[in-house]
């Protein structure tokens, strides 16, 4: 093993046999294994890194990926079926924390309890107890039996309990996605200086924003193999393009048909906004990566041929920092006519929180009255990301004004009246992007909630005389 | 595997603890409910054996049927207790099985000690409800706990094996259920081997809680030791159990933590 590194991985996989009913094992035992009954699912297919001291390594990847595996292997919760691992040194896991509390004894008996699970010595835990119970901010509730905590001041002392153990290997699975922003804060200046004390510390993640900040290192897993390691920021691009891909594949699946049945067009509606003189920007072709798109059926009203988000600089990106503009550009080719398209776009947080959504109406820009079968439409949409940190979904919509609108528009929202709009595509999920915090600058302090609105403050100082 | 239990005493012991005192003390009445299942099914076989179809044991003082059966139902209701919950420790216990680097056995072991205490309860009331009964205490009794220690290791092993195939096949507890309820009745626990037909009492020697049993029942109603024929097999059952036991964890303890 290598004198700096406290983490080796060989190599590792591993395999779980999926059986479709018990008999499979039943028959399998009675043939003596000669015949086979199952279906091998690899859910780690040769994974190699290592970890050096004092290292913050994040991983991530996509559900499924085989995360959760590679922990449960590398903490001996799992034999390994090929492969090899090797540390150096004490193994935390707050997996094991998690797993090892129990819902009748009070806050400060599991403290004990994980302190005797872990094998440290009798008194240990009793030594550092008070700052335990401190750090985790629970008050009278650490006396409580712990059936009567939330999810959140479980976590709480979880956290705390790890904090004052001595580890060498510190391993975190999503234990920071719960708890308020005060705690979270609290708890990764706390990881900044078990990293300082040259603790290492691998943490599973789905927060983009957290990578960047904290991690000076990225494994990004997928589908059981390692597919990048190294620089967080490249390691988050990829990941989200990864991320992209089966969103492509989730649209496919989502094509449109007739949701309702189509009104009768009006033969033309009156001019809304003059049209725009000229031709507007337009990126070059390879700045286009997502191209994979529905074919039209008989049944689409349009075809999405192409669509790019870039940055302010003109290239593709899917990180961007907190205030960063995004540019998408997005081009769909008609299959009838239709009146005058409205495009939608939608932000959503991961707990599926509509966090903004602003139409072509309501940017003010000028439109075509009308589209014509086969012509086809270019839109473009910058937004100013003043968001939190986190990842964020986007979705898009086209949908077309019918019936007797020019009188109503100024007060047509994104959610306009029904027999007005008529949907003519929508993509869910249409792409995701990371937002992360600016360096420098403490974690998602610029503003605190999800949106940085706009605006601005003001104060003065009276003197007594001047009332 | 005695090693891996070594590993793990602290995890072995705090949670044999906390779950020791939840069981029984987490109620309001406490120990009491820890006795008071047992002292029923005495009080209710004792009536209808002894007085309704009127059994007596061996000498034939009445009362003494009572004591007779104490003796025997008392080791038999921890061992019983031991295969049922032993056979479910490892679904019980999922949530650590997942997530802790902890070994299937250590979970059996938890409910073997759980058994152990719960002789060693039952020899507390024992003792001085058979010297209420006219049986003079001896010192053989001092061989008592020697005799549940072994008995309780004949239980673990024989959980061990059902504990494992029972992650596999879920029918296995259903039919263990049953299956206990019917040894039971194959051991002379409610009634003396003499009333055994002929032919049978030799096959108890293969019937492997038999010599603990009769054993334990002998110390206190007779202060008689056990025999070197009943060592022997005590020994040798014990072992044959703890062999298959270690063989079955260590044959498919990962797999069932796979499964979990």
């Amino acid at each position: 093993m290598n004198e700096n590194n406290v983490l080796e991985v060989r190599d590792l996989k591993k395999r779980f046999k999926i059986y479709p009913s018990p008999m499979g094992i039943l028959k399998e035992w009675l043939f003596l294994g000669k015949r086979s009954y199952h279906r091998d699912f690899w859910a780690l297919n040769g994974i190699s890194f290592d970890v050096k001291k004092g290292e913050f390594v994040g991983i991530v990847g996509p559900n499924g990926a085989g995360k959760s595996t590679l922990l449960r292997v590398i903490t001996d919760v799992l034999r390994p079926t090929e492969g090899s691992y090797e540390s150096r040194g004490r193994v935390l896991s707050i997996l094991e924390l998690t797993g090892g509390t129990d819902q009748d004894l009070t806050g400060r008996e599991n403290v004990i309890r994980s302190g005797q699970l872990m094998g440290f010595p009798d008194g240990y835990v009793q030594e550092r107890m008070e700052r335990i119970r401190e750090f985790s901010e629970l008050g009278d509730f650490f006396e409580q039996p712990l059936r009567t905590y939330s999810t959140g001041m479980r976590t709480r002392l979880s956290f705390s309990m790890f904090a004052f153990m001595d580890t060498d290997i510190l391993i975190l699975d999503e234990v920071l996605a719960v708890g308020d922003i005060f705690f979270k804060v609290k708890c990764f200046a706390r990881l900044a200086e078990l990293i300082e004390q040259k603790t290492s510390i691998l943490l599973v993640t789905h927060s983009m924003a957290v990578v960047q900040r904290y991690c000076n290192r990225v494994i990004v897993i997928n589908q059981g193999e390692k597919a990048f390691d190294g620089d967080p920021m490249e390691g988050i691009r990829l990941y989200m393009q990864v991320r992209g891909e089966k969103n492509a594949d989730a649209v496919r699946r989502m094509e449109l048909d007739d949701d309702e049945a189509a009104p009768q067009l009006p033969a033309s509606l009156p001019a809304l906004v003059a049209p725009a003189e000229g031709s507007m920007a337009w990126p070059r072709a390879e700045a286009f990566r997502f191209t994979s798109f529905p074919k039209a059926t008989g049944k689409s009203r349009s075809v999405i041929t192409r669509m790019a988000v870039l940055n302010d600089e003109g290239q593709p990106e899917s990180v961007f920092k907190q205030g960063d503009r995004l540019h998408l550009y997005c081009e769909f080719q008609l299959k009838e006519d239709i009146g005058t398209p409205v495009v939608n776009v939608e932000i959503r947080d991961p707990r599926n929180l509509l966090v903004h959504g602003k139409n072509s109406v309501q940017n003010r820009m000028s439109a075509p009255v009308s589209v014509a079968r086969g012509e086809t439409v270019r839109y473009q949409q910058t937004i100013t990301l003043g968001l939190a940190p986190g990842n964020y979904v986007f979705n898009l919509e086209c949908t077309t004004l019918t019936g007797d609108v020019s009188s109503r528009l100024e007060k047509f929202g994104h959610r306009g009246e029904k027999d007005a709009v008529r949907r003519i595509w929508r993509l869910e999920g249409a792409f995701a992007v990371a937002v992360t915090a600016r360096h420098g600058e403490e974690l998602e302090l610029l503003h605190s909630g999800v949106s940085n609105l706009p605006g601005e403050s003001h104060m003065q100082t009276l003197r007594d005389e001047q009332v | 595997m005695l090693k891996n239990l070594f590993v793990h005493r602290r995890f072995l012991f705090g949670s044999f603890w906390s779950e020791f005192r939840f069981r029984y003390a987490g109620s309001v009445l406490g120990v009491f409910w820890f006795i008071v299942n047992p002292i029923l099914e005495a009080a209710l076989y004792s009536f209808v054996f002894s007085y309704l179809i009127g059994l007596r044991a061996g000498d034939g003082r009445s009362g003494s049927y009572t004591i007779f059966l104490l003796c025997g139902l008392f080791p038999w209701l921890a061992f019983s207790s031991l295969i049922m919950h032993g056979s479910n420790a490892l679904n019980t216990s999922a949530v650590y099985l997942r997530r802790l680097a902890v070994s299937t056995d250590v979970f059996i072991a938890k409910e073997s000690l759980i058994a152990f205490m719960t002789l060693v309860i039952y020899t507390i009331i024992l003792i001085p409800v058979n010297i209420a009964f006219g049986n003079s205490p001896s010192w053989s009794m001092l061989i008592l706990p020697v005799l549940a220690f072994l008995l309780v290791a004949l239980g673990f092993g024989v959980s061990l094996i059902v504990a494992h195939l029972r992650v596999f096949f879920p029918d296995v507890g259903e039919i263990l259920g049953v299956l206990v309820q019917l040894w039971r009745w194959t051991l002379p626990i409610n009634y003396s081997l003499d009333l055994m037909p002929e032919w049978a009492r030799p096959i108890m020697q293969f019937n492997p809680p038999y010599y603990f049993l009769s054993s334990i029942r002998d110390v206190y109603l007779n202060g008689k030791l056990p025999s070197p024929e009943a060592w022997i097999h005590m020994l040798a059952w014990t072992f044959v159990f703890g062999l298959l036991g270690s063989l079955v964890s260590k044959r498919l303890g990962a797999e069932v933590k796979d499964l979990m």
